[in-house]
This record gives C-alpha cells, structure tokens and sequence, in this order.
C-alpha cells in the first residue's frame, strides 16, 4: 500500500542535490549537498541595494538568562517548503508562517522543558521537512527535536501530530540512551531527511564527564518513527573508557551514491585522552554511512587523538570539481583548525596531497599525543596557525604589559600545540576557525566561499586535586561553564580545565586584529582568490575599524546572482557582499547578532531573504527574537 | 550666540543619543557607550547652559569652558565609533560652538 508514496518520496527527495537551479530552501543547508546555494539570479551586486525589508516577526521565544530561564542561542535556518515558511524557536515550539507576509499559519508547541539539560543555554537551530509524494494527511511532515530529546512530528499543513509517528506524533530519541548515560541526549540540531529515512545526531555535555554516551547516528522511518538501525563511533572495546564522537551538527548527503556525509566530534573528555590512548579511528571525522545499511563504507580522521575540542563542525558540501580534465564527485570539510579537505565522496581520498606533520607531545599525566597530525598542503588554511597573531599593542599598553606577559607564560608552538598546567593558547579557538555555519560553493565554478573566526583561548589543565577550590575561588559558589569558555570538570580523568578567551581586564583582546575574515577558493586549483576582514566587532557598544574585522557564527548563502548573504557578525547587521571581492554591498542593522544561515528562495515569483535573528553569547550577549524577510524593492 | 548654538545641538545630542541607546536596532541599544554619549551630550548642554545664564568669574567660566570641551571632544570621539552619525554631526556642531565661544572670550581682556 506504501509502496507508491514511498517510491515518490525517495524520488523528490533524492533528487534535492541536483536541483540547485530550483529556489527553494528545504533542508538547514538549503539542500542535500550542503553547498548552500541559491539559484536566484535576480540579487546581482547591483541590484542587492534595493534589498528591503518585507517583514518581520517576533517570536516571544527569548530569555536573556537573567530570570527564571536559561538564555536563548537562536541559531535556525528557516526552511521554505510547501509555499511555508517553518522555523523552531529556542523554546522548541515551530511556527509556520506566509513568507509573503509573515502571517502564522499554525504554531505548535512540543511542551518541552525549558531546562538546560545538557548545554548553558536553550537552543535550537531550526525544523526539518519531509513528504511523501502523496496527498492527505501527514504526507508532509515538520520535524523539531527538544532539549530532552524528543522528536516531534507534526503535519505540515495544520500542525496537528502524526500520530502514526513514535507515540502519538512524539519518538523519545533519548530511549537510545543506554550506555554510559551520564546527561540525557539533547536534539538542537534539525535532524536530516533522505527519502524516507530520518538521520539523527544528538548533543551532549563532551566537557563534563572522562566517560559518556558513545556518539552514534540513529536512522528512523520517516512514517512510524521505528529503529531502521544504528550506527555507534567508539570502538566497542573504548566504550568503558570514553564516550561521545557524536554528531552535533548538520549532516549532507548523495541519495545517487547512496550515502550521508556525517562530521563527528571528538571524543571525551575534550581536553585530555589518557583514558582512550588506543586508536579511535571515527573520532573527530568525516564518515560517510550507507543510508540502507548503516555501514561505514569510508572515513577520514582529520584530528588524530583529538583533545582540542576540534569536533568535525559542519555539514561537508558535495560539489564536483575539475581533475586532470574530469569532473570528479567532491566533498569539501571546512574544520575548526581552518583546514579545508577536499575528499573524492565516493572512496573518501583527497583531491589534494595531505601530509602528515610532526606536532608538540604533550606533557600531562598519562597523555599519549599523536606524533603526527594530517596537514592539507592545498589550499591554503582559512586560518594563518604557522604562527600566532601578535601582542596588540593598544591593548599590551591599557594592561600595562599583561599581554606580553601572557604570551610568554603560557604554550604555544603551532596547531596542536597540547593543553598544559601551565596554560597552552588555543589557536584557533575551541568555536574555530570555522564551525557550524560551514561554507558556500558554487557548483558551476566550484568557487568556495567561507568565513572564518580569529579568536585565540587560553586552555588550562587543573590537577584534580586542585580544581574544585579553584573554581570556587573564581566563580565564588557561581556556574562553572559558560557557553564555549569557563571551568569544566571532565569528572573521572585526573584534571578539569579553564577555558578563556585571551583578553586584558578590561576586555581588549590582546592578539592583534583581524578578529574574522572573509575569504573565496577556487578548489578546482586550491587557490585562494581573496581573503578580506569581515564584519566588525563590538564591546560596550563601541565599534572595531573595518579593518579588524570580527569573529563569526553562522554561515554564507551564496546567489546565482554572485551575491553573498550573510549574518555571523558580532555587530547586529546582515549583510550582502559582493562574491567576486568579498567587499560589503549592502547591510541592515537588526536586533542581535543574527547567527544563523538565511534561507533565499522564490515564493510566487518574489525573491526573498529570511534571516533567524536570535544571538549567541559566544559573540556577545545579546539575544533577541526576530524573523526578519527581506526582497528587493521596486 | 555660539553657547547658545551649543545649548540647541548638545540638547539634540541628548535625544539623539536616549533614542540610540533606548529604542531598538540602532545597533548600540543598552549599552554602555551608548548611555556614555547620552551622559556626555547632557553633560555639555548643562555645561552650555551654565556659561549661559550664570554670572561666573574668568577662572571658573574658563574652567567649565575647559571640562565642556574635554567632554565634548570624547562625546564626539564615543560618538564616532559608536557609529552614531546623526548624534556625531550635532556633538561636533555643539563642540565647535564651544570652541568659538572660548577663542572669543580670549579675544576679550578679563574685568
């Protein structure tokens, strides 16, 4: 009886890579391949100053965190599909809205608790879409995960539960939750739809406890919800001894080769591996999974024995580029470290050489740092680590001589330069670099374009014995861990750490700007085409010269026009750049930070630009609400 | 005429900075160098008004003369990297209008 819907479903849906020339926004990534790509040639540069605002929307869904609830970090792509627009908001409620005018059609509300379970804040990054092909009732669906790890399947017309899918609409993903259960799963991240088969990674606490759930990836029938398998990344014989290499972010994939590109994180805890000192091959990877099976058919290991926090942060982008005069199936990793890998998506080998280079040994208790690690030596990183930014010296001057000081206490002799008791910089940073907003790519040039954070962190190992004063002393009884920096515990190894960005008291950064760039490779020949500060940075209100730059989250949508959209910026503006420079074309302030991808799209006939406006604290803290659409003007 | 020049665009100051750093999306809303210049601005036109309708001596209309132009000055600075161009454009009028007024009270010999 299923068979023909079914058949359908897999059809339209297998079809989404390929149909980049089609402006719609279905997927948190635009489509399947993850290039984010809009084929709306209508925004050109020199039609992108008309861009106006159409409407906008408040959601109500925000806390600052000052009262009884956790503070919000609205990261959601909107998803354009069935002539709707549907977003989830950070109170895990989905609104579907007219994206002509954003009317709501329906909400809906999972009735989630509003705790934060596993991470310092109440987040979420958006819905997924899936339908059948058939007409009637639930044939399409909008799916949104909670912070206990409930997925939500409701009908895309009228909001109402699938009652067929788990119980009565609900699946309990966190009934998976078997193994070295420590903290509950978490479902921030929209879960990933091929055909009829829903891929679901979850989030965690991988800086609380040396022993945690192990990372795997969940495939579940799109009607029912029912196990269709489950394929876990720790080696059976680590499961005692360590945990996570989960998948926290979005996940592309290729229905033609039959396989979901999925970037694993790094395994627990982040920031010492004396407990897991024997291989974990799928640890902080690229694996890609046979979508009927659940095999691993390959895998790429980018961080060997990762104890940086360099989780794998993004969907890879499946484009196929140039080689020897073919054209050849690609994926593209962009990574925290600033490293670009470019892949052959079939077999997983890379398009161009990768050395293995020799990196610092570590000298913590019981650590075994990899001897090696795997450097692309094509193209060039998106983050300059061969040396350090300098000391800034405005801010070396204000700290009367602090930041010089700290440049010479504390460790640093290239990329994975291990953490240390003594304090080692971060750099990049434990949010990258790149992280989750990953790239842009177009497929007809294969021109990739991305933008990149310069921040540097301190990370300090805290002999166990010593921590739990230490904490108290700096927090005086307070929370422990902030979003991305504070005190972790890393319960059950022989330290806890600090993590903290490497600023004066008076919160200058002391490394010298920029503080974020903007840059585009060709990955045909791995050249970078240009590399530009981007956005501007902002503390107390007052802001960073152009030049500066500033430090980023979320990522690029790229037109066919040869326009860039994009938020990420500390200050509160999106903005439209120019794709063949990189340079500011068009911007309009909004309510916070807008740390999100925009979805672009064409709904009867109109070009339109939605953007999640919402905050992050790792930028600055400042959350807001907003939905705001844009379209060009008359 | 330049106090009075100076009173009118610090007062424009003032509500060019209350709506920055009350209304939403002016990009600097609630923070601190926002309510910075909206002190500065209020701080100046108070300082205008004091030359204006006070009979002071040279020394100490010199010394508010002084204060008011330092804090004209880093008002217009906040202003600039606050990129508030609307309130930098009346600061920087309030603070020339300040500056005329002192070149010229140098013109005069004390009483």
């Amino acid at each position: 009886m299923k068979s023909a819907p079914c058949l359908a479903s897999i059809l339209v849906l297998a079809a989404l890579p390929a149909l980049a020339d089609q402006p719609v926004w279905g997927t948190f990534n635009g489509d399947l391949s993850a290039t984010k790509f809009a084929d709306v040639p209508a925004l050109t540069p020199e039609s992108i100053a008309g861009l106006e605002r159409a409407w906008e929307v408040r959601t109500g869904d925000v806390a600052d965190g000052s009262g009884d609830l956790p503070a919000t970090v609205w990261s959601a792509t909107p998803i354009y599909a069935n002539e709707t627009l549907y977003l989830g908001t950070p109170f895990y409620r989905i609104l579907a809205l007219d994206p002509a005018t954003g009317a709501q059609r329906w909400a809906y509300d999972t009735g989630s608790t509003l705790e934060a379970l596993t991470q310092p804040a109440l987040k979420n990054r958006g819905v997924a879409y899936w339908e059948s092909g058939a007409e009637g009732s639930c044939e399409k669906r909008v799916l949104i995960g909670t912070m206990d790890a409930k997925l939500h399947a409701v009908d895309a017309d009228t909001g109402l539960p699938c009652t067929e899918f788990g119980v009565g609409g609900v699946l309990d993903v966190n009934q998976w939750n078997e193994t070295n259960a420590v903290f509950p799963f978490s479902l921030l991240q929209p879960p990933t739809v091929v055909g009829d088969t829903i891929l679901i990674g979850w989030a965690g606490k991988d800086w609380a406890y040396t022993v945690e759930p192990p990372g795997n990836l969940i495939a579940v029938d799109a009607r029912t919800g029912a196990l269709l398998w489950d394929t876990g990344f720790i080696p059976t014989e680590m499961i005692p001894v360590t945990g996570t290499a989960n998948i926290w972010s979005s996940m592309s994939a290729d229905p033609a080769l039959g396989l979901v590109y999925v970037p694993v994180s790094s395994p627990s805890p982040n920031y010492w591996g004396g407990n897991r000192t024997d291989p974990i091959p799928l640890a902080t990877s690229i694996a890609a999974i046979d979508i009927a099976t659940g095999e691993v058919v390959w895998h790429f290991q980018h961080v060997h024995h990762d104890i940086w926090d360099y989780d794998t942060p993004s969907a890879p982008s499946l484009v196929d580029l140039q080689r020897d005069g073919q054209m050849v199936p690609a994926l593209v990793q962009t990574t925290k470290q600033g490293f670009i890998f470019v892949l052959d998506r079939r077999t997983g080998t890379p398009l161009f050489p990768i050395e293995e280079r020799p990196v610092p040994e570590s000298d913590a208790d019981g650590e075994q740092t990899s001897p090696t690690q795997p450097f692309p030596t094509v193209p060039e990183p998106t983050v300059d680590h061969a040396e350090m930014p300098g000391v800034w010296a405005p801010a070396d001057a204000l700290s009367f001589g602090q930041c010089s000081k700290d440049r010479e206490t504390y460790r640093y002799e290239g990329l994975y330069t291990p953490p240390s008791v003594e304090g080692t910089f971060l750099f990049p940073a434990t949010a990258g670099g790149n992280n989750w907003g990953g790239a842009a790519i177009d497929p007809r040039t294969g021109i990739l374009y991305v933008n990149t954070s310069q921040v540097v962190q301190v990370i300090r190992l805290i002999p166990r014995e010593d921590y739990e004063a230490e904490v108290e002393a700096a927090t005086g009884g307070g929370p422990e861990s902030g979003n991305e920096a504070g005190f972790y515990a890393q319960e059950g190894s022989p330290y806890g750490i600090e993590l903290f960005e490497w600023r004066t008291d008076l919160g200058l950064p002391c490394w010298e700007p920029p503080y974020g760039t903007f840059s585009a490779y060709d990955l045909n020949s791995g050249e970078r085409l240009y590399e530009t500060p981007f956005g501007l940075a902002q503390q107390w209100g007052f802001y960073g010269l152009r030049a500066w730059g500033s430090p980023t989250l979320g990522g690029p949508v790229l037109t066919s026009g040869g326009v860039v959209l994009i938020g990420a910026s500390m200050d509160n503006r999106v903005r439209a750049l120019d794709a063949a420079t990189g340079q500011e074309l068009w911007s309009d302030l909004v309510a916070a930070p807008a740390v999100s991808i925009p979805a672009v799209f064409t709904h009867q006939g109109v070009d339109y630009v939605v953007w999640a406006v919402g905050g992050n604290s790792i930028l600055k803290a400042e959350v807001a609400d907003q939905i705001v659409a844009y379209r060009l003007g008359n | 005429m330049f106090l009075a020049t100076s009173i009118i665009a610090a007062i424009l100051g003032v509500a060019l900075a209350g709506r920055a750093a009350l209304l939403p999306e002016t990009g600097v809303s609630g923070t601190p160098g926002a309510y910075l210049v909206l002190v500065g601005s209020a701080a100046v036109a108070f300082a205008a008004g004091l030359l204006i309708s006070r009979r002071l001596s040279s020394l100490g209309r010199r010394i508010i003369l002084a204060l008011a132009i330092l804090i004209g000055v880093l008002t217009v600075l906040a202003a600039f990297f606050l990129m508030q161009n609307a309130l930098l454009a009346a600061m920087t009028v309030a603070l020339v209008a300040l500056v005329g007024d002192g070149m010229n009270l140098n013109r005069k010999p004390a009483k």
